[in-house]
Parts: structure tokens; sequence; C-alpha cells
């Protein structure tokens, strides 16, 4: 009994309470004719096939976002080259940066939790590949011009169709939240890093700065995450929701 | 407009079973009825993946049961086809059935 009691609590980690009763009650039913090797083997399996996704997919995202942010940084943008548009000259890039490294984060996100036929991963897709090409095309007219018309119709579709505008208040939020995490983040970091080196000594920054940038990524990408998964299952799977339906 | 979900082979199997089973579909009679119909030994993670997935896109709907003392007091959750879930089960048969149309692969029965 004390096997079933454990594997009820670790299944109650990932899935709701009488749902991992219900499971292990049918693994307990088995466990009569197969075994205890067979209840916790199966356990086991239930747990990964379950919630892979999850872990792998915030690893992911956490990555190309990251892997986004820092590549746009080096690249010239509608032609505005890298030293000039990291030299606040052009401080909306900062924002566009910001921006198009959350909807990369997103992209891969939803792409492994909900695969590529989820709404939200669709119109993430949309956006990125037009996004994608804006920086590194926008510079010829012919491609700006595709682009805009590209974007519009995605606008116009977003709007028309109550699923798609469902995706777009999911992105929409995933934006918002990061953009306010990563304001968050650097007022944080800002604060420790004029407490830890104080403007007079102009001494070098402590390992400990390492650390607190890694954990301001970190919660900045759990926020996200937690967003998505949260609006996900709040507004795809609930079609009671009225948005303007 | 309604918009019919495309279904896996492994759904429909699953989808098939507890219709066979009517009000006593839960996980382990779903997963004997597949292994008496078909052969196939469905593990719980596979199974139970699937019947997430397809609650999850309304093809299901599951219910709790009242507690056994056979399962340590734990409820059975039975599970239930939709009217989405058998429209889009009929829709993947018919499919079936017009591909097997002219065929004699199953003895002649639809020759």
């Amino acid at each position: 009994m004390h096997s079933a009691l454990i594997a009820e609590w670790l299944l109650a980690r990932f899935m709701g309470r009488k749902q991992a009763a219900s499971i292990v009650g049918d693994l307990l039913e088995l466990k009569q004719l197969k075994g205890i090797l067979w209840f916790w083997y199966s356990l086991v399996g239930v747990v990964i096939v379950l919630f892979w996704r999850r872990p792998l997919a915030f690893v992911a995202a956490l990555i190309f976002g990251f892997m986004a942010f820092a590549g746009l940084q080096a690249t010239d943008i509608m032609g505005i080259p890298p030293l000039l548009s990291g030299n606040y000259n052009y401080p909306w890039m900062n924002l566009c940066w910001v921006l198009f490294a959350i909807l990369l984060f997103v992209l891969t996100y939803a792409t492994i939790r909900y695969g590529l036929r989820d709404r939200v991963t669709q119109l993430a897709l949309a956006l990125s590949i037009s996004s994608a090409l804006l920086i590194y095309g926008g510079r010829q007219m012919a491609v700006l011009v595709a682009c805009i018309v590209f974007l519009v119709c995605v606008a116009a579709v977003s709007i028309l169709n109550t699923e798609r505008r469902r995706a777009a208040v999911v992105i929409l939020i995933v934006e918002s939240v990061g953009i306010v995490g990563g304001l968050w983040a650097a007022h944080v970091f800002n604060l420790f890093f004029d407490l830890a080196v104080p403007m007079s000594k102009r001494a070098p920054a402590p390992p400990s700065a390492g650390w607190l940038y890694l954990c301001m990524v970190l919660m900045m990408a759990w926020m996200m995450a937690t967003a998505c998964s949260c609006m996900h299952n709040w507004l795809m799977r609930n079609s009671s929701i009225d948005l303007g339906d | 407009m309604t918009h019919l979900i495309s279904l896996g082979e492994f759904e429909q199997v699953v989808l098939l079973a507890i219709l066979r089973l009517r009000d006593d579909a839960y996980g382990v009679t779903i997963r004997s009825e597949i292994a008496g119909c078909t052969g196939r030994e469905a593990t719980p993670g596979a199974l139970y993946t699937t019947l997430d997935r397809m609650e999850e896109k309304g093809l299901i709907r599951s219910w709790l049961g009242d507690p056994t003392p056979q399962r340590g007091g734990r409820a059975k959750r039975y599970f239930g086809l939709t009217k989405t879930g058998r429209a889009a089960l009929i829709n993947a048969q018919r499919a079936y059935q017009s591909l097997l149309c002219g065929l004699d692969i199953l003895g002649g029965a639809n020759a």
C-alpha cells in the first residue's frame, strides 16, 4: 500500500490529485496480475510519456530565445549596422530584439508542447518568419512590402477567426509578461550592481553578478513559459470564454 | 462551419474500444479491450497520453466513478465519446470503408 501512496504522490506533482489517484488505481488493479515491478515500470513510463514535453520545451525555448537575442544584437537590422543600433541611436531596436526573442521563445515552446497544428504555434511561426524577413531583408523594398502585406493579412485573419484571435491574445500576453519580466530583471540587476560595485570604486563585476544574471534569465523564461501554458490552457481549451465571438 | 478533427490510428482504436465498452470504459478495461480485439498490448503511458490528448481536443469526456476497495479506495475515471468524437470517428471509418471498397482483402466482404 505504501508503494501506491508514493506513486500517487509522485503523479500528483504533475497532474491533479483525482486524476493521479485514478491512474494509480488502474495500475493497482493490473498490479495484482502483473506484479510490483510492472507497476513501477508503468508508473515511470506514464510520468515520462506524459511530461517529457514540458521540461524539453522550456529548455529549448530558453536556448533559442536567448540565442536569438544574442544573435540579433550582432546583426544589422533593416540595413542599420549593429554598431549603430547597439549604441542607443536606435533605442526602439532594443524593443524589437526583445519582442523577436520572445516570439522565438513562444514558437519553440509551443511547437514542442502543443505541436505544429496548434493555432498559437502557427501564428508564432507566421510572425517569426515575417519578422526574420524584415530584419534580414528589410532594406529591399520588395521584401519590405511583402512582409507588411503578409503581416496585415495575419492581423486580419487573427481578428476575424475566433481560434486565431485567442492565439493572438496568448502571444500578446506572453510578450507583455516577457517585457515586464525583462524590465523587472534589469531593475533588480541594476540595484544589485549599485550595491555590489559602487560607481566611485569602478571595480570589475563580482562573480555573483553572473549568477544573478543567470537567475534573472531563468526567472524570465519561467514567467513566460508559465504565462504561455496558463493562457493556452485557459483560452485555447475553454470554448466558453467570450472574446467577442 | 464544422471542422472535423483528423484522427490517428491509435486514436481510432481507443475511440472504438470506448464505444464497445459503453458505460464501463476506464483505463484497465480500455486496455484489455484493445488487447482482446487487436492483440496489441498498449502501454499505460501511451494510453493515458492518447486519452488526455483526445479529451483536450474535445473528442472524449471523462468523469469519476465511486471509489472501490479493490483500487485502494481510488475512483475509476470513466471515458465517453462526445458528439465531436463520434463525428470524427465516423468520418475516419468512412474514409477506410471507401478505400476498402472494391478490394478483396477481407475475404470478399467488401468486393
